[in-house]
């Protein structure tokens, strides 16, 4: 094992030990799901949780759940049934459509359009339609709890990008 | 030195209304909090304090810039035709359905009201309330 990888995983460690997670590394579970149109990325996470950039970064002392849908751009990987990974959280290939997020304790976070901190049980669901120039027809449908079924149907599709 | 309270006071509002411009992005948004919240709109520069229970279903519709009958530039809200239905459980989100079109798409289906119709039917529950 390099001394890179010997110290990503001591840090990994470190993170899971104190009950900390920074990134897309920590006390996280993720549960990925791709449909024939959309990829559901689910985010469980405890403790303090620093997420330092992306649609929602920010600061959680407590309990989240996030729900991140994209639209499918590639097609590169099968449909497949929801894939659990623990300790890291899959990386979003392209702006969120849809974000939905529940929290429970405090927490300090930047959405595109709010910043907001409370102390408590909040819940948003955030829809990131389209851009003001842009003309895009959309059929979009997620049940919680059935991410498999998920349905994004967008014309124009958008064109990869990290957000 | 040490500031003045007014002065800083003064800067914060001026970083807040700095932020008061058209959102670029077309967004809808809802949400529910129990306990101590706070929150500013970026785009818009508004600030929301809520204590207790509060719940907010908002949408942000940027403008564009367009010309009027005398074609001179003005800015108006940006086309949108949408329909949507967001079932809540407990605190949670349960079920969300969304139709829209947006820019010219949107305009062409103003132009047709029965495309428009059967567009925005698409969004029906997928369990019919208890009578």
């Amino acid at each position: 094992m390099s001394a890179w990888a010997q110290l990503g995983l001591a840090g990994m460690l470190a993170l899971l030990a104190t009950g900390c997670a920074c990134g897309r590394y920590g006390t996280v579970a993720a549960r990925r799901t791709l449909t024939q149109t959309a990829e559901v990325i689910e985010v469980y996470g405890f403790g303090a949780l620093l997420r330092p950039g992306g649609v929602d970064g920010g600061f959680t002392l407590g309990w989240r759940h996030a729900t991140y849908i994209c639209p499918r751009i590639s097609r590169d990987e099968a449909a497949a049934s929801p894939r659990w990974t623990f300790g890291i959280v899959p990386e979003l290939r392209v702006e969120p459509f849809f974000l939905a997020a529940t929290s429970i304790g405090g927490e300090v976070v930047k959405y595109p359009t709010v910043l907001q901190a409370h102390v408590g049980i909040r819940t948003d669901a955030f829809t990131f339609a389209a851009h003001a120039d842009e003309t895009r027809v959309v059929s979009f449908r997620y049940v919680a709890g059935a991410p498999d079924q998920t349905i994004l149907a967008m014309n124009p599709l958008p064109s990869l990008s990290r957000p | 030195m040490k500031p003045k309270p007014s002065i800083v006071l003064g800067v914060l509002c001026a970083g807040l209304l700095a932020g008061c411009a058209t959102p670029s992005h077309l967004v809808f948004h809802q949400s529910t909090a129990i306990g101590a919240d706070a929150s500013a709109n970026t785009d818009t520069g508004q600030v929301h304090v809520a204590f207790g229970y509060d719940r907010q279903t908002n949408t942000l519709i940027p403008k564009t810039e367009t010309t009027n009958e005398h074609n001179e530039p003005e800015q108006e809200a940006m086309s949108v035709v949408s329909a949507s239905e967001v079932r809540i459980k407990w605190l949670g989100l349960h079920e969300v359905t969304e139709q829209f079109a947006t820019g010219k798409a949107a305009r062409n289906l103003a132009l047709d009201p029965k495309a428009l119709g059967q567009i925005l039917t698409l969004t029906v529950p997928t369990t019919q309330p208890p009578r």
